[in-house]
């Protein structure tokens, strides 16, 4: 399958902090939603910042529908949409007057279908953002994305902050975006029970540098946590676990294949394991 | 979904809409203070009041436009116009226009009061008119120098949260530098309207320095 979007070997670095990006590396392929899952402060919004060109790498290479990712990309960013953590826009706009304006920055935009979002999130279009609650300015922002036919969807924690009938539409919506097998969708989030719902990959970053980048299924059904105590944690091969974290009374391991965990100690108790179990393991655990 | 696609591309011009919406409230309390001080300059013929017009008619709307353009006060909105489809050279070239056209829209009101004014009022200046034009039209000067200086300092790391001190310092500099070339001016015993054309040359020269390096600072930041 060809990808939407290469990242290959992006360092960034900043004068006035110690945070490094390293070598990240990541493909999204077409028609797809990619999961990027870490902490605050782990890297995601450096690297969607890299990605979008509102920060300058240091070095490495960003490929979007093939090409090469520059200032001059014009075309390429016209394919892009963009929904970050908060209201983007000065207050004072209304959506009319952002749609006014957007006509002439897209060569797509498509004024008929963004009356069609407002309509569908029941967002007034006469009024100032400066009266819209948090959960109507994402959801215009979403809007403002959408209405100028992006193939590549970016969203830095757009979910963030929102309550769950508000975050729950707008999931709604992206899952209708990839429905175009030639759509695709970075979803930077730290809340893993939405990555669950939608994403068909994941990919997980830890202190600037990418820890996987896998199947959302394959974290699923291959992941597995062993629950174990002390005497049976002794007898595990080192090389079988990815991470572990000892408890009072329990020690997890987490392993990357579980039935094969499962046939090599019958006496431990494997469980399925989720994205925020991972996450938790490999970040807090001892590798 | 219906489609209703657009195809005219012109990013400045959309920015420009924003800019608009962003300014026009200020812009009209800026244009009724012009028209209460124009009034005034009539009735009373008095050249202070008519420093006051010169002052606030020119450099009231860059100032307004400055302040509406965001910066430190919406860097989200910074942010997100560049990652829009929109290069970053045609970013500085927008504002540094944007500055430029709000610096002049003033001249023309002065001028036209300024001269219903001198034509009421026989002594409303010691010199003549076209020397008085001169003077109103190097007023832009100082949004010219101001800005010049602002800008591509507001665009380094040691401008970064400071925007609204160097905006002071810019304008005290930019005020002191045509008064500092009257003065000389004046002692050098150069004819009236001289001091006024080397400011103005001056801070046309300066403001388009300023662009070329603003346009060399921007394609290395970070937003």
């Amino acid at each position: 399958m060809c990808a939407i979007l290469e990242v290959k070997e992006l360092t960034k670095s900043y004068e006035k902090s110690d945070f490094r990006l390293n070598n990240i590396s990541f493909t999204i392929p077409r028609g797809t939603i990619m999961g990027f899952v870490g902490e605050n402060g782990a890297g995601k919004t450096t690297t969607i910042g890299c990605i979008l060109n509102t920060l300058i790498k240091d070095r490495g290479s960003i490929k979007i529908f093939g090409k090469e990712m520059t200032d001059t990309s014009i075309e390429l960013r016209s394919d892009i949409g963009v929904v970050y953590d908060s209201n983007v826009f000065p207050e004072h706009l209304t959506p009319a007057n952002i749609a006014a304006g957007m006509r002439y920055i897209h060569a797509n935009w498509d004024n008929g279908l963004f009356q069609e979002y407002l309509l569908k999130f029941k967002l007034p279009e006469k009024k100032k953002i400066k009266t819209y609650s948090r959960g109507m300015t994402m959801k215009l922002a979403v809007a403002v994305a959408l209405a100028h036919h992006p193939k590549l969807l970016i969203l830095d924690e757009a979910t963030s902050g929102l309550d769950p009938i508000v975050r729950d539409d707008i999931l709604d919506v992206f899952l209708d975006f990839v429905q175009d097998d030639n759509n695709s969708i970075l979803l930077s989030s730290h809340i893993t029970s939405d990555l669950e719902k939608v994403a068909d990959y994941i990919t997980f970053i830890h202190e600037g540098s990418i820890i996987f980048s896998e199947k959302k299924d394959v974290l699923k059904y291959n992941y597995g946590v062993m629950r174990c105590k002390q005497s049976q944690f002794e007898k595990i091969d080192s090389s079988d676990m990815l991470a572990y974290r000892k408890h009072d009374y329990q020690i997890d391991v987490l392993v990357a294949d579980k039935e094969v965990a499962a046939k090599k100690y019958p006496n431990v108790i494997i469980d399925h394991t989720s994205i925020e179990e991972i996450m938790l393991l490999l970040v807090k655990g001892v590798k | 979904m219906m489609s209703n696609t657009t195809k005219n591309m012109s990013p400045q011009k959309g920015l420009l809409i924003y800019l608009f919406h962003s300014v026009i409230g200020s812009l009209l309390i800026v244009l009724l203070i012009c028209f209460v001080m124009a009034t005034a300059l009539l009735i009373t013929g008095n050249p202070l009041v008519y420093s006051l017009l010169a002052g606030i008619g020119i450099i009231g709307p860059p100032y307004v436009v400055l302040m509406g353009m965001g910066g430190s006060k919406y860097p989200k909105w910074e942010r997100f116009q560049i990652s829009m489809p929109i290069k970053r050279s045609d970013l500085v070239t927008y504002q540094y226009l944007s500055m430029a056209l709000a610096s002049t829209v003033g001249i023309p009101f002065v001028a036209i009061f300024t001269a219903i004014g001198y034509r009421m009022h026989e002594r409303l200046f010691d010199y003549n008119l076209v020397t008085a034009l001169i003077n109103i039209s190097a007023h832009i000067a100082v949004p010219l120098i101001m800005l010049g200086l602002l800008l591509p300092l507001a665009s380094t790391k040691m401008g970064e949260g400071k925007e609204e001190g160097l905006t002071f310092v810019c304008f005290l500099v930019a005020f002191a530098i045509p008064l500092l070339i009257s003065v000389v001016g004046v002692r050098l015993g150069l004819k009236e309207g001289i001091p006024a054309l080397i400011s103005l040359a001056l801070s046309v020269i300066i403001y388009l320095v300023s662009y070329v390096i603003t346009k060399g600072l921007y394609s290395k930041m970070d937003f």
